[in-house]
Protein backbone atom coordinates (compact mmCIF):
# COMPACT_ATOMS: atom_id res chain seq x y z
CA UNK A 1 0.00 0.00 0.00
CA UNK A 2 1.24 3.42 -0.90
CA UNK A 3 2.79 5.59 1.87
CA UNK A 4 0.40 9.25 1.54
CA UNK A 5 1.96 12.21 2.45
CA UNK A 6 -0.24 15.02 4.02
CA UNK A 7 0.55 18.71 3.41
CA UNK A 8 2.37 19.07 6.66
CA UNK A 9 4.53 16.15 5.36
CA UNK A 10 4.94 17.22 1.92
CA UNK A 11 5.98 20.53 3.25
CA UNK A 12 8.94 19.13 5.79
CA UNK A 13 10.17 17.09 2.87
CA UNK A 14 10.66 19.43 0.52
CA UNK A 15 12.29 22.02 2.99
CA UNK A 16 14.04 19.61 4.61
CA UNK A 17 13.03 21.59 8.25
CA UNK A 18 10.28 21.46 10.62
CA UNK A 19 8.64 25.41 10.25
CA UNK A 20 4.93 25.42 9.39
CA UNK A 21 4.39 26.40 6.35
CA UNK A 22 2.58 29.89 6.53
CA UNK A 23 3.09 32.01 4.29
CA UNK A 24 5.70 33.82 5.76
CA UNK A 25 7.50 30.93 6.53
CA UNK A 26 7.61 29.91 2.86
CA UNK A 27 9.29 33.14 1.62
CA UNK A 28 11.67 33.11 4.41
CA UNK A 29 12.68 29.19 3.01
CA UNK A 30 12.71 30.57 -0.03
CA UNK A 31 14.84 33.20 0.07
CA UNK A 32 16.84 31.17 2.50
CA UNK A 33 18.02 34.42 4.60
CA UNK A 34 15.75 34.50 7.15
CA UNK A 35 14.98 38.12 6.65
CA UNK A 36 11.84 39.27 7.07
CA UNK A 37 11.83 41.36 3.57
CA UNK A 38 7.95 41.40 2.19
CA UNK A 39 7.82 39.70 -1.11
CA UNK A 40 6.95 43.15 -2.75
CA UNK A 41 10.36 44.70 -2.24
CA UNK A 42 11.63 42.33 -4.06
CA UNK A 43 9.76 40.41 -6.83
CA UNK A 44 9.68 42.81 -9.41
CA UNK A 45 13.30 45.06 -9.47
CA UNK A 46 11.99 47.59 -11.93
CA UNK A 47 8.34 48.57 -13.59
CA UNK A 48 8.99 47.57 -17.83
CA UNK A 49 8.35 50.66 -19.56
CA UNK A 50 6.44 51.45 -22.85
CA UNK A 51 8.70 50.68 -24.83
CA UNK A 52 10.39 46.97 -23.44
CA UNK A 53 6.74 46.26 -23.11
CA UNK A 54 6.20 46.70 -27.08
CA UNK A 55 9.04 44.58 -27.29
CA UNK A 56 7.72 42.48 -26.00
CA UNK A 57 4.88 42.10 -27.55
CA UNK A 58 6.35 42.69 -31.20
CA UNK A 59 8.97 39.84 -30.40
CA UNK A 60 5.58 37.40 -28.90
CA UNK A 61 3.57 38.96 -32.49
CA UNK A 62 6.48 37.22 -34.90
CA UNK A 63 6.97 34.47 -32.74
CA UNK A 64 3.39 33.40 -33.53
CA UNK A 65 3.46 34.31 -36.75
CA UNK A 66 6.11 32.05 -37.20
CA UNK A 67 4.34 29.45 -35.77
CA UNK A 68 1.53 29.66 -37.77
CA UNK A 69 3.46 29.84 -41.12
CA UNK A 70 4.92 26.64 -39.72
CA UNK A 71 1.55 25.21 -38.92
CA UNK A 72 0.51 26.26 -42.35
CA UNK A 73 3.63 24.41 -44.09
CA UNK A 74 2.89 21.09 -42.07
CA UNK A 75 0.01 20.98 -43.42
CA UNK A 76 0.67 22.09 -47.38
CA UNK A 77 3.43 19.05 -46.78
CA UNK A 78 1.14 16.70 -45.31
CA UNK A 79 -1.42 17.23 -48.10
CA UNK A 80 1.51 16.40 -50.72
CA UNK A 81 2.62 13.02 -49.21
CA UNK A 82 -0.75 11.85 -48.85
CA UNK A 83 -1.19 12.69 -52.35
CA UNK A 84 1.56 10.85 -53.26
CA UNK A 85 0.80 7.57 -51.43
CA UNK A 86 -1.36 4.64 -52.23
CA UNK A 87 -5.00 4.28 -50.48
CA UNK A 88 -2.98 1.26 -48.24
CA UNK A 89 -0.22 3.82 -47.16
CA UNK A 90 -2.47 6.49 -46.25
CA UNK A 91 -4.60 4.49 -44.03
CA UNK A 92 -1.60 3.24 -42.55
CA UNK A 93 -0.75 6.74 -41.86
CA UNK A 94 -3.70 7.51 -40.26
CA UNK A 95 -4.27 4.58 -38.01
CA UNK A 96 -0.89 3.47 -37.07
CA UNK A 97 1.45 6.34 -38.02
CA UNK A 98 4.00 4.84 -40.57
CA UNK A 99 4.21 3.57 -44.68
CA UNK A 100 5.46 0.91 -45.97
CA UNK A 101 7.67 1.04 -49.24
CA UNK A 102 9.18 -1.82 -51.07
CA UNK A 103 12.43 -0.52 -52.69
CA UNK A 104 13.54 -1.52 -56.44
CA UNK A 105 15.84 -4.73 -54.84
CA UNK A 106 12.81 -5.86 -52.97
CA UNK A 107 13.51 -4.87 -49.35
CA UNK A 108 11.03 -3.48 -47.42
CA UNK A 109 10.60 -0.57 -44.99
CA UNK A 110 8.76 1.41 -42.50
CA UNK A 111 8.53 5.00 -42.82
CA UNK A 112 7.62 6.16 -39.32
CA UNK A 113 5.97 9.60 -40.11
CA UNK A 114 5.75 10.80 -36.12
CA UNK A 115 9.40 12.09 -36.25
CA UNK A 116 12.19 12.21 -38.95
CA UNK A 117 15.01 10.77 -36.82
CA UNK A 118 15.99 7.32 -36.92
CA UNK A 119 12.20 6.72 -38.48
CA UNK A 120 13.47 4.75 -41.42
CA UNK A 121 13.06 0.75 -40.16
CA UNK A 122 14.28 -1.92 -42.95
CA UNK A 123 11.82 -5.21 -42.39
CA UNK A 124 12.96 -8.84 -42.65
CA UNK A 125 10.83 -11.41 -43.65
CA UNK A 126 9.49 -11.70 -40.07
CA UNK A 127 7.75 -8.02 -40.73
CA UNK A 128 10.66 -7.19 -37.63
CA UNK A 129 13.06 -4.55 -37.42
CA UNK A 130 16.18 -5.03 -38.86
CA UNK A 131 17.76 -1.83 -39.11
CA UNK A 132 17.13 1.59 -38.42
CA UNK A 133 18.55 4.51 -40.71
CA UNK A 134 18.82 8.10 -39.79
CA UNK A 135 18.15 10.45 -43.42
CA UNK A 136 17.15 13.48 -44.13
CA UNK A 137 16.56 17.31 -45.16
CA UNK A 138 19.14 19.39 -42.87
CA UNK A 139 19.21 22.79 -44.87
CA UNK A 140 16.22 23.46 -46.09
CA UNK A 141 13.72 23.41 -42.94
CA UNK A 142 11.72 21.22 -44.96
CA UNK A 143 8.38 20.11 -42.38
CA UNK A 144 8.37 16.46 -41.54
CA UNK A 145 5.62 15.04 -43.94
CA UNK A 146 8.01 16.74 -47.12
CA UNK A 147 11.47 14.59 -44.99
CA UNK A 148 8.55 11.22 -45.15
CA UNK A 149 7.85 11.98 -48.91
CA UNK A 150 11.73 12.40 -49.59
CA UNK A 151 12.84 9.49 -47.90
CA UNK A 152 9.96 7.34 -49.76
CA UNK A 153 11.52 8.78 -52.99
CA UNK A 154 15.16 7.81 -51.82
CA UNK A 155 13.81 4.26 -51.36
CA UNK A 156 12.41 3.80 -53.94
CA UNK A 157 14.50 5.10 -56.62
CA UNK A 158 18.15 5.61 -54.99
CA UNK A 159 18.24 3.17 -52.38
CA UNK A 160 21.68 2.44 -52.68
CA UNK A 161 22.44 6.01 -52.18
CA UNK A 162 20.45 6.43 -49.18
CA UNK A 163 21.75 3.19 -47.55
CA UNK A 164 25.22 5.47 -48.16
CA UNK A 165 24.23 8.53 -46.85
CA UNK A 166 22.14 7.31 -43.51
CA UNK A 167 23.68 6.42 -40.46
CA UNK A 168 22.59 3.15 -38.82
CA UNK A 169 21.12 3.36 -35.39
CA UNK B 1 -2.24 22.02 -70.36
CA UNK B 2 -0.60 23.17 -66.98
CA UNK B 3 2.50 21.40 -66.43
CA UNK B 4 3.62 21.66 -62.58
CA UNK B 5 6.96 21.51 -60.87
CA UNK B 6 7.01 21.22 -57.38
CA UNK B 7 10.23 22.43 -54.96
CA UNK B 8 9.72 20.37 -51.18
CA UNK B 9 11.04 23.77 -49.25
CA UNK B 10 10.07 25.09 -45.47
CA UNK B 11 6.93 26.43 -46.86
CA UNK B 12 5.75 22.76 -47.30
CA UNK B 13 6.59 23.27 -51.19
CA UNK B 14 6.59 25.58 -53.74
CA UNK B 15 4.64 25.31 -57.57
CA UNK B 16 5.54 26.38 -60.41
CA UNK B 17 3.77 26.22 -63.44
CA UNK B 18 4.39 26.57 -66.98
CA UNK B 19 2.29 26.10 -70.55
CA UNK B 20 4.87 24.07 -73.14
CA UNK B 21 3.65 25.86 -75.94
CA UNK B 22 5.49 29.22 -74.13
CA UNK B 23 9.13 29.41 -74.69
CA UNK B 24 9.34 31.99 -71.90
CA UNK B 25 7.60 29.98 -68.89
CA UNK B 26 9.48 26.96 -70.19
CA UNK B 27 13.06 28.36 -70.01
CA UNK B 28 12.14 29.92 -66.22
CA UNK B 29 11.05 26.27 -65.19
CA UNK B 30 13.94 24.48 -66.97
CA UNK B 31 16.18 27.14 -65.27
CA UNK B 32 14.67 26.74 -61.37
CA UNK B 33 15.14 22.60 -62.38
CA UNK B 34 18.78 23.31 -63.38
CA UNK B 35 19.84 25.36 -60.77
CA UNK B 36 18.34 23.02 -57.88
CA UNK B 37 19.49 19.94 -59.75
CA UNK B 38 22.77 20.92 -59.46
CA UNK B 39 22.53 21.56 -56.10
CA UNK B 40 22.03 17.83 -55.28
CA UNK B 41 18.12 18.18 -55.85
CA UNK B 42 16.42 14.74 -56.83
CA UNK B 43 14.01 15.38 -59.65
CA UNK B 44 10.81 12.86 -59.82
CA UNK B 45 8.23 12.57 -62.30
CA UNK B 46 4.77 11.93 -61.14
CA UNK B 47 1.11 11.51 -62.14
CA UNK B 48 -1.05 14.50 -61.13
CA UNK B 49 -3.07 11.55 -59.39
CA UNK B 50 0.25 11.21 -57.18
CA UNK B 51 0.98 7.49 -58.51
CA UNK B 52 4.65 6.18 -58.09
CA UNK B 53 7.28 8.54 -59.81
CA UNK B 54 10.28 7.82 -61.80
CA UNK B 55 13.78 9.71 -61.27
CA UNK B 56 14.83 12.06 -64.18
CA UNK B 57 18.06 13.45 -65.02
CA UNK B 58 16.91 16.10 -67.12
CA UNK B 59 14.23 18.82 -67.57
CA UNK B 60 11.37 17.68 -69.71
CA UNK B 61 8.81 20.61 -70.71
CA UNK B 62 5.97 18.11 -71.83
CA UNK B 63 5.81 16.16 -68.18
CA UNK B 64 2.69 16.64 -66.75
CA UNK B 65 4.10 16.69 -63.02
CA UNK B 66 7.83 17.10 -61.53
CA UNK B 67 8.77 17.20 -57.74
CA UNK B 68 12.33 18.19 -56.97
CA UNK B 69 13.26 16.48 -53.38
CA UNK B 70 16.44 18.60 -51.40
CA UNK B 71 19.25 16.43 -50.69
CA UNK B 72 19.62 14.22 -47.71
CA UNK B 73 22.23 14.08 -45.19
CA UNK B 74 22.96 11.09 -42.09
CA UNK B 75 21.18 12.43 -39.22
Amino acid sequence: MPFLYNTTDCWQVWTNCTQTATTTAIWDQWITTNTTSTATNCYISHEITREEHEQMMARRRAAEKQLEERQIAFERAKELLMSMLTEEQRRDVRERNCFHVRSRSGRRYRINTGCVNGNVERLNEAGLVAERFCAHDREHGTPWPDQHLAQKFYLEHHEDEFLRIANRH
Amino acid sequence: MQHELEVLDSTGHTKTTWDAENEYEVSGARSLFDALTSKGFKAFRVKKDGSEGEPMKRFDPEAERMILVPPIAGG
